[in-house]
């Protein structure tokens, strides 16, 4: 789905992303894990052009991605964030609505429906008319994936989705995204919740200083990592 | 002691509406350059964003925020006309008369010096648009022209909505010293009355009280606005 080809990013003197290179095979769960710091949102960011890597290229079903194809990337892959990042100025039915208005064209009438099957499908039936102002960071953050839901995308990328919520609130999103593990996406997470990782993940990538530096499958990586750093990073979490 | 010692009603009676007449002009003033300033305010806006114009814009906001505004209105009066007759005349050997009324001057000054400061209050008001908010936005494949439309100008304009409104009533409140031009405006009135009538006091109370009932209501409509802004949205 995905491939990145010796990816680097720099931002001034620092060197976030070295070289990365993988393949992110389609209607696969990967779970990118590491220390803060360690390029795992760039990388997930160059994916869809949040970023601009210093060099080397990201192919999207085989095409690179371009300035002029980025468009057509963003069209079909969809991106949760830390933050939430809600329209303020948009009670949540119309944050859920508006790029289906103005990116997919549908009518007022066609996407507030859908928005409304969309919000019903994360449990916020109730939620249409309120605005983000005044839910939790939870109900924020499941408004936020449906947002994504609604433009129907081949890919989830999810940016430490629940590093934001306070406790309490981290199940009800991870239960939401459980839910659209189990529905053949392509998925790449980004995530410091371990428990979560271990149950969906297909593959683990984990990244240390901006390389990645263990690719395997979750059984594989949390058994018997093979490098030094991945194994001081398990010792220190588990 | 009577009560007329301190305030002379009956002798400041009969000038009341000559002051109050001065309200319009001052009004007509403030009105027209927060107008007109708000329009060339978004023009250095967008004009910002550009390399060498930019840089002109920047020196522009500059200058205007840098000198006082009785500097700049007794140049846009006093030596504005006389400048550009003089480049007529030697630059394509037109000769016109110029003049500039002082009504104009007026409008044209505080139009010049308002839109240096509501540039900067757009400035910021775009700056405060929270950057997840645009990103979400991009990353949903919304274009750069709906995303200013639909986010970050509304949002930007509930943010700089209180600025701008304070903006208002400065421009009431300094607009005052078109006085020194000769405009007949509230201030000017007060001084034209104390001439005739050998009053300080009451004029001065008068205009004082013009003034501020004039700030208050614009504050007042200002923060029914603002909470009809707020309320939509919470």
């Amino acid at each position: 789905m995905f491939k990145v080809e010796h990816l680097t990013k720099t931002f001034g003197e620092t060197t976030v992303l070295r070289a990365a290179t993988y393949t992110f095979v389609p209607g696969r769960t990967v779970v990118i894990i590491g220390q803060s710091g360690s390029g795992k949102s760039t990388l997930l960011r160059c994916l869809n052009g949040l970023e601009t890597p210093t060099s080397g290229t990201v192919y999207f079903k085989d095409q690179p991605v371009t300035e002029k194809t980025l468009q057509h990337v963003r069209n079909q892959v969809g991106m949760v964030f830390q933050g939430f990042n809600l329209f303020s100025n948009m009670n949540v039915k119309d944050n859920v609505s508006y790029a289906l208005k103005v990116v997919r064209g549908l009518d007022k009438g066609a996407a507030d429906t859908k928005a409304k099957q969309y919000l019903a499908q994360v449990g916020l039936a109730d939620k249409f008319e309120a605005w983000p102002q005044t839910l939790s960071g939870g109900q924020k953050q499941r408004v936020a994936i449906a947002r994504c839901l609604a433009m129907e995308p081949d890919v989830f990328l999810f940016d430490e989705p629940t590093s934001a919520l306070d406790p309490e609130m981290v199940n009800e999103v991870l239960d939401v995204m459980r839910s659209i593990t189990q529905q053949g996406f392509t998925n790449i997470i980004v995530t410091h919740e371990m428990g979560f990782a271990r149950e969906v993940a297909d593959d683990i990538l984990f990244m240390s200083q901006g390389k990645i530096v263990e690719i395997a499958d979750k059984q594989t990586f949390f058994t018997e990592p093979k490098s030094t750093e991945a194994k001081q990073f398990l010792l220190k979490i588990l | 002691m009577h009560l007329d010692a301190l305030f002379n009603y009956e002798a400041i009676k009969q000038w009341l509406p000559y002051i109050a007449r001065g309200l319009n002009i001052t009004l007509a003033v403030a009105f027209l350059a927060a107008a007109i300033g708000l329009v060339i305010g978004i023009f250095i806006n967008i004009l910002s964003r550009r390399k060498v114009l930019g840089k002109l814009a920047f020196y522009y906001v500059d200058l205007f925020r840098g000198t006082p505004v009785l500097l700049q209105l007794s140049l846009v009066y006093y030596a504005l006309p006389r400048m550009l007759t003089v480049l007529l005349v030697s630059g394509f050997g037109v000769h016109v008369d110029l003049r500039l009324t002082a009504f104009s001057a007026a409008v044209l000054t505080f139009s010049l010096n308002s839109s240096a400061y509501v540039s900067e209050i757009i400035r910021s008001g775009i700056h405060s648009v929270d950057k997840g908010e645009i990103e979400a936005a991009t990353a949903l494949g919304v274009s750069k022209f709906h995303i200013y439309k639909d986010i970050i100008l509304p949002i930007a304009f509930k943010n700089a909505f209180p600025a701008m409104m304070n903006e208002m009533i400065t421009l009431v409140k300094e607009s005052s010293i078109v006085s020194l031009i000769g405009l007949q405006d509230l201030m000017r009135r007060q001084q034209i009355v104390t001439a005739q009538t050998y009053l300080y006091f009451e004029p001065l109370i008068v205009v004082g009280i013009f003034y501020y009932a004039i700030v208050k209501l614009l504050a007042f409509t200002g923060k029914r606005i603002e909470m009809r802004l707020h309320h939509v949205q919470s």
